[in-house]
């Protein structure tokens, strides 16, 4: 298990080793990709929250648990409707200067529902260990492990056919 | 040695974090299972790519508007933010009583989210192996108060057993439940967070995604602990409590 950090003293210290992981926190929400949500949106919304809950951080032990808990939960209620849109949101038009493989990941990504996202991206970008993700996200290891198995086989399955079109075309 | 290789050891392979006891023999199951081996390394090609389309974001400077909003100070009450999460959940919840709610981070959140993390996570001795009425008539003689196990099995819930805890600075007891799942609810009674003047049920969240619901009459502190169930499905529970402890 990775090493937990040590116990902050104090609020300040707190919400400045939440400030070196915005970065990280960014990265999460732009892969995460939600049209109902755009990223620093989602990055906002989970900083107001954790400086308001600063006091709380402390009693969690694993700050980017905690932290990523919080952007968990403002997702979940902000994608819940989204999900039937998914497809539509795959096929919008998106803002110029976007690179390509990242449009390519992000309409496979809409094809998964966001629970499986979460899990396939804290493992895949944070390298979060599997007991991390189930505290994250508050489900259990194995839930964790089999919808892993089936965002992978899914994101695989859907590259290989986005490969095809293209080759079609 | 066991050959057979599961679904997750294959992704937990895929992630480098297979033990090194299994990697030999699910080296030798991926030697033997060509598509297994395929899918394999198509995953660990997938967290390369994603890794590499997103690598630049951690680059880019943060936002002054992001560092502004870690900046900001609290303006509600939490109770008032989880009303608004909660909607008219949380709103029936208040309404269970009309007197005030504790102030935030009462010291019973820390207590009771600790003892539910720490004897919950127990498989083998989550509480003390007695029968339901010696262990509730023992835990009333050490608080000095009648302590009582609501019946939560409407709710789903079986009661496991209880212990006895030292609170900060008298004791305290958890007594424990277990969902059809395995979910375990606690429901920590403190005598020294009694307060004259009784509150209604307030939501706070308690270390390790522990959600507790709890309340204060002049008897006892009260709180309802779990870190495997939603906010919603505590609150169910904690008002089935709250009501049948209610004087």
């Amino acid at each position: 298990m990775a090493a937990r950090p040590a116990v902050f003293s104090t609020g300040v210290e707190t919400v400045d080793h939440i400030s070196h992981l915005i970065p990280r926190l960014r990265r999460y929400a732009r892969a995460l990709a939600s049209a109902r949500m755009p990223a620093d949106d989602l990055v906002r919304s989970t900083l107001e929250r954790a400086a308001h809950e600063v006091s709380l951080a402390n009693a969690a032990g694993d700050l980017r648990v905690w932290l990523f808990g919080l952007m968990h939960e403002i997702y979940v209620r902000a994608a819940a409707p989204e999900q039937a849109s998914a497809l539509a949101e795959a096929l919008a038009p998106r803002a110029e200067g976007e690179g390509l493989p990242q449009r390519a990941f992000e309409q496979a990504m809409a094809t998964l529902p966001p629970q499986q996202r979460e899990i396939f991206l804290l493992v895949t970008l944070e390298d979060m260990s599997y007991e991390q993700v189930a505290k994250t996200l508050n489900i259990p290891v194995g839930t964790v492990m089999s919808r892993l198995s089936r965002a992978r086989e899914k994101l695989r399955l859907q590259l290989t056919s986005q490969a095809r079109l293209r080759k079609v075309k | 040695m066991n050959f057979l290789v599961s679904e997750a050891e294959l992704q937990a392979y895929v992630d480098g974090r297979a033990g090194a006891a299994r990697r030999g023999a699910i080296e030798a199951w991926l030697a033997a299972h060509p598509e297994d081996a395929q899918r394999v390394a198509a995953y660990r090609q997938l967290g390369e790519q994603w890794r590499e389309a997103y690598a630049a974001v951690l680059d880019e400077p943060v936002p002054p508007e992001l560092l502004d909003a870690l900046e900001e100070r609290p303006r509600r009450s939490r109770l008032v933010r989880a009303a608004g999460a909660l909607g008219v959940a949380a709103l029936l919840a208040l309404a269970v009583s009309l007197h005030l709610a504790p102030s935030p981070a009462s010291p019973i959140v820390q207590r009771s989210a600790m003892a539910h993390s720490v004897y919950a996570a127990e498989v083998q001795h989550p509480v003390e192996a007695r029968a339901k009425s010696e262990v509730l008539a023992w835990l009333s003689e050490r608080l000095h108060m009648s302590v009582q196990a609501p019946d939560l099995e409407r709710a789903g819930y079986a009661f496991l057993g209880g212990r006895l805890l030292p609170g900060e600075s008298a004791a305290a007891a958890l007594l424990m439940y277990e969902g059809q799942n395995g979910q375990r609810v606690t429901l920590y009674w403190g005598p020294e967070f009694r307060q004259e003047r009784e509150t209604g049920l307030a939501f706070a969240r308690g270390e390790r995604g522990t959600r507790v619901y709890y309340w204060l009459d002049d008897e006892c502190g009260y709180a309802i602990a779990s870190a495997d169930l939603s906010q919603k499905e505590l609150l169910v529970v904690a008002l089935m409590a709250h009501e049948q402890l209610e004087k």
